[in-house]
């Protein structure tokens, strides 16, 4: 691990204000990411976890607190940052192509320069074949990758993942997974990688946030020194999982109760 | 018996109407003078065609001189109302700026301003031009304001966060996302430009123009030549709607799956 983190978050809270009530997202979180490792921040429905990112995105400002990324305040979007959308996020009327050329061109490469960068991603995501395919005619699986790849192809520091296969079925969610991993390898970009899934995180990451129920808080740190290739299933593995578990069950419970919305997703995949 | 459906009963109609009205007004059952038949009417059409032959034909110089107008006055129209569109819809203090000219000039008939252009720019294209543009403007303008405010905020971010600037993100999300909006607003605009054009011809025209075709012959009684100015209005706004229009929506939304 390098000594510098390449993202921090000091003293950061938000609250959203409309005419009615304010509501306190985050309250006072404190957090450091280093450069190439995977970190996965987890917490029960409305903690505030998509929040976070979005600070770091640059999408919200904090209420107080700052956002450092590579030694400096992050004060709106930018391509030093990849973003990789729940729902995908793509652009209809761009092609496969398209879509990952797009922040390319945008950032001053010429085109025929970008088409062929984009032809590296789209052989890293096995999208072959699909170049000139729009976004529609695609399966779920297949848009996240090209939201993927849209977001690595101009080569952020940061990628930041918004419960990016919350929306997929369980089979291609686990192969998702297992690409993610190989990409992650051969990219080595600092992930920030938001979900429900408790063994969603044990798979992915190097190191677990567990976030409190609103408003958010770190509620604990978990690492995860697994080696990869992991499985689902053997003893270290579910010992990790345990001790996540642990820490998420009480702010479930509190969520919940906090909350009318009841959210049944925590323990599932 | 699918295709008898989709293309022979329509065909059918317009054949029985034309027939019947042929055989009322030869029997003299129907007044030949106010309705004169079909065959009457292309036979007058036809002597419209051939007036100033053979260099050039009467009739051809209307159309163009309609199409004209209408190319030039929806083009400006088109691209007026896409800029004033986009700024209204990203901005809402200017879409609240102005929106009370808006609201007052919308529902104004052009041929009602035409008094006052005609008096401001003159006779002739100047003001058939400037009017038919703006016909085809509101309801671009208002269509495509629509359009950007309905946009998907990820795919702003989405854009913001690879570095597009804001022109770039007008041009490059708002438009493309509005375009459903912008072919209505197109469609409906593209209607009014051409009614209006026809219209304003009447009292503004000076030597030709379909509209002027038709007024001119109306005041000598050359009921045939009206009846088949009229059938040509329709024809051509068939034709352009169908062909041009449609071609567009294929071409972009239904490509892009943005409709059903």
């Amino acid at each position: 691990m390098n000594s510098e983190p390449i993202v921090e978050i000091k003293g950061v809270s938000k609250t959203f204000t409309d005419s009615h009530n304010n509501v306190h997202a985050l309250t006072n979180v404190d957090l450091e990411f280093w450069p190439s490792t995977f970190n996965v921040i987890i917490g029960p429905s409305g903690c505030g976890k998509s929040t976070l990112l979005y600070l770091v995105a640059g999408f919200e400002t904090p209420t107080t607190g700052q956002v450092i990324l590579n030694g400096e305040e992050v004060k709106e979007p930018g391509p030093d940052r990849g973003f990789v959308f729940q729902d995908y996020a793509l652009f209809p009327w761009r092609t496969v192509l398209g879509n990952i050329t797009f922040g390319l061109t945008n950032n001053g490469w010429k085109r025929k320069e970008a088409i062929e960068r984009a032809r590296e991603y789209i052989r890293l995501m096995n999208l072959e074949g699909f170049e000139n395919a729009f976004p529609h005619t695609l399966s779920g699986g297949m848009k996240q990758r090209v939201g993927i790849a849209r977001a690595l192809a101009y080569d952020p520091l940061v990628l930041l993942m918004d419960e990016p296969f919350g929306a997929l079925d369980a089979q291609t969610r686990k192969y998702m997974q297992q690409e993610l991993v190989r990409i992650w390898q051969e990219t080595k970009k600092t992930v920030l990688f938001i979900t429900h899934s408790v063994i969603e995180a044990v798979y992915l990451a190097d190191r677990i946030v567990v976030m409190t129920a609103r408003p958010g808080q770190v509620k604990g740190i978990v690492d995860v020194d697994l080696p990869r290739p992991r499985n689902y299933t053997g003893d270290d593995y579910l010992e990790v999982r345990e001790k996540v578990l642990s820490l998420l069950e009480e702010e479930v419970a509190k969520g919940i109760k906090d909350s009318l919305a009841s959210d049944n997703t925590l323990f599932t995949d | 018996m699918k295709q008898f459906q989709k293309w022979l009963l329509p065909v059918l109609f317009i054949v029985l109407l034309l027939g019947a009205w042929e055989v009322l007004a030869r029997t003299h059952i129907i007044n030949g003078a106010l309705f004169p038949q079909p065959s009457k009417i292309a036979a007058e059409i036809q002597s419209v065609h051939t007036r100033e032959l053979p260099e050039r034909s009467l009739l051809l110089k209307h159309i163009e001189a309609t199409t004209y107008r209408l190319v030039i006055a929806s083009s400006i129209g088109i691209l007026a109302g896409i800029v004033a569109g986009l700024v209204m819809g990203i901005s809402p203090a200017i879409y609240r700026f102005f929106n009370p000219l808006m609201t007052a000039l919308m529902p104004i008939p052009g041929i009602a301003l035409a008094p006052l252009f005609i008096v401001w720019i003159g006779f002739g294209n100047p003001t058939i031009i400037s009017l038919g543009g703006l016909a085809a403007f509101f309801p671009i303008a208002y269509n495509v304001t629509a359009g950007v405010r309905s946009v998907d905020p990820q795919l702003v971010r989405a854009a913001t966060i690879s570095g597009s600037t804001r022109l770039g993100i007008a041009f490059q999300v708002y438009l493309p996302w509005a375009m459903g909006y912008l072919l209505t607003g197109v469609k409906l605009g593209l209607a009014r430009c051409w009614r209006t054009i026809i219209a304003v011809e009447f009292i503004a025209a000076t030597n030709y123009g379909l509209g002027y075709m038709i007024w001119d012959a109306a005041s000598y009684l050359r009921s045939g030549i009206v009846f088949g100015g009229i059938a040509i209005l329709i024809v051509f706004y068939f034709v352009l709607e169908k062909g041009v229009l449609n071609l567009l929506e294929a071409q972009t939304i239904r490509r892009w799956g943005m409709v059903k």
